[in-house]
C-alpha cells in the first residue's frame, strides 16, 4: 500500500525484513483487542482496544473504543479515546470522545466532538492501566 | 466553509441562468458538493480487497469480513470471512469459517469451509468440516475430517454454492 504517508516513522525495531503491514478493509469487523508492533490501517470497523505504534483509521474505518499509540492519524470515525504522542485528524474525520495528546493537528472540516487534553510525553508511558475517564 | 459558499452560490445562481430546468436539478446538484468524497457507499463496495492482518498484530477476539481475510499474525478467538487465508507464521486459536479456508500456519481448534487446503506448512488440531479437501504432503493434521459442510440442517448462513 503505497498510499501511507507515514512511512518512515520510526517503528520498534524488530521484525526483520517485515512487509508487515497490516490493513483492515471495509467489510471487516474485528470485535476485541488488537496489539500491533508496528503499523495498522483500520477502513474496516474495530470494536475494543487498540495497542499500536502508529494507527491509521482510513476514510471508511471506524474505531469505537480505546486507541493507545505513539502516533494517531483519524480520517475516518473514531468514538472513544486516543491516547497518542502526537494525532492528526484530517478534513474527513469525525470524533467523539477523547484525544488525549502531546502534540495534535487537526485539518479544517474535521467533525469534533471531543475533549482534548494535553498530556506531557512522560504521561503516555504508563497507560498499562488506562485511567477511568468514560462520561 | 468553502463547501458552504459552493453550494449557496449554486442555488442562487442557477434559477437565474436556466429557469425553467432550475427547480428539478437545484437538489441534486447540492448533494455531491455536501456529502464528503470518500464515504460513499459507492466507494466502500469498490475498495473491497483481501484485509491483512500482519505478523506483527495479535487479536483477541472476533474477525468477521464479507470480504477475504489474510492472517499472518496471532488471533485468539474465531475468523469468518470469504477466503481465508492463514499464513505460514501465523496462529489462530478458535474456529475458522468460511468459503474457502487456506492453512499455511497453525489453527488450534475447527475449520468450517466448504473448501479447505493445508499446504506443506499447514499444522492443524481439530475437527475439519468440508465439502472439498486438499492435503499436501507435510502437513500435520490431528483431528476429524468431516465432509458435512452444508449438508445437515446447520445453523451456519453459508450455502453450498
Amino acid at each position: 500500500m503505497a498510499v501511507l504517508p507515514l512511512k518512515n516513522f520510526a517503528r520498534s525495531g524488530r521484525l526483520p525484513g517485515d512487509d508487515g503491514q497490516s490493513r483492515l478493509l471495509p467489510g471487516l469487523t474485528i470485535d476485541g483487542h488488537l496489539e500491533v508492533d508496528g503499523e495498522i490501517y483500520i477502513d474496516g470497523l474495530v470494536n475494543g482496544r487498540i495497542d499500536g505504534v502508529t494507527v491509521i483509521i482510513g476514510p471508511q474505518g471506524t474505531v469505537v473504543g480505546d486507541i493507545v499509540a505513539r502516533e494517531v492519524r483519524i480520517e475516518g470515525t473514531l468514538e472513544g479515546r486516543t491516547f497518542a504522542h502526537h494525532v492528526s485528524i484530517t478534513q474527513t474525520a469525525r470524533v467523539t470522545g477523547r484525544v488525549f495528546h502531546h502534540t495534535i493537528s487537526v485539518d479544517k472540516g474535521a467533525r469534533i466532538d471531543a475533549r482534548m487534553p494535553w498530556r506531557p510525553l512522560n504521561y503516555f508511558e504508563t497507560l498499562d492501566q488506562l485511567p477511568e475517564t468514560r462520561s | 466553509m468553502t463547501m458552504f459558499t459552493r453550494s449557496d452560490k449554486s442555488a442562487d445562481e442557477k434559477p437565474q441562468n436556466t429557469p425553467e430546468a432550475a427547480r428539478a436539478p437545484a437538489t441534486p446538484q447540492l448533494r455531491p458538493a455536501a456529502t464528503p468524497p470518500v464515504t460513499t457507499p459507492a466507494a466502500a463496495a469498490r475498495a473491497h480487497g483481501t484485509s491483512v492482518i500482519g505478523k506483527a498484530v495479535k487479536i483477541t477476539g472476533q474477525i468477521e469480513s464479507t470480504e477475504d481475510v489474510q492472517i499472518e499474525g496471532q488471533v485468539d478467538g474465531d475468523v469468518r470471512g470469504q477466503t481465508v487465508t492463514i499464513g505460514a507464521n501465523a496462529r489462530v486459536k478458535g474456529t475458522v469459517y468460511g468459503e474457502t479456508v487456506e492453512v499455511a500456519g497453525t489453527v488450534e481448534g475447527k475449520i468450517e469451509a466448504r473448501k479447505v487446503i493445508l499446504t506443506s506448512t499447514g499444522h492443524m488440531t481439530g475437527d475439519v468440516i468440508h465439502a472439498d479437501i486438499r492435503i499436501e504432503s507435510g502437513a500435520f493434521i490431528d483431528g476429524h475430517l468431516r465432509p458435512e459442510h452444508g449438508k445437515d440442517a446447520k445453523p451456519s448462513t453459508k450455502s453450498s454454492t
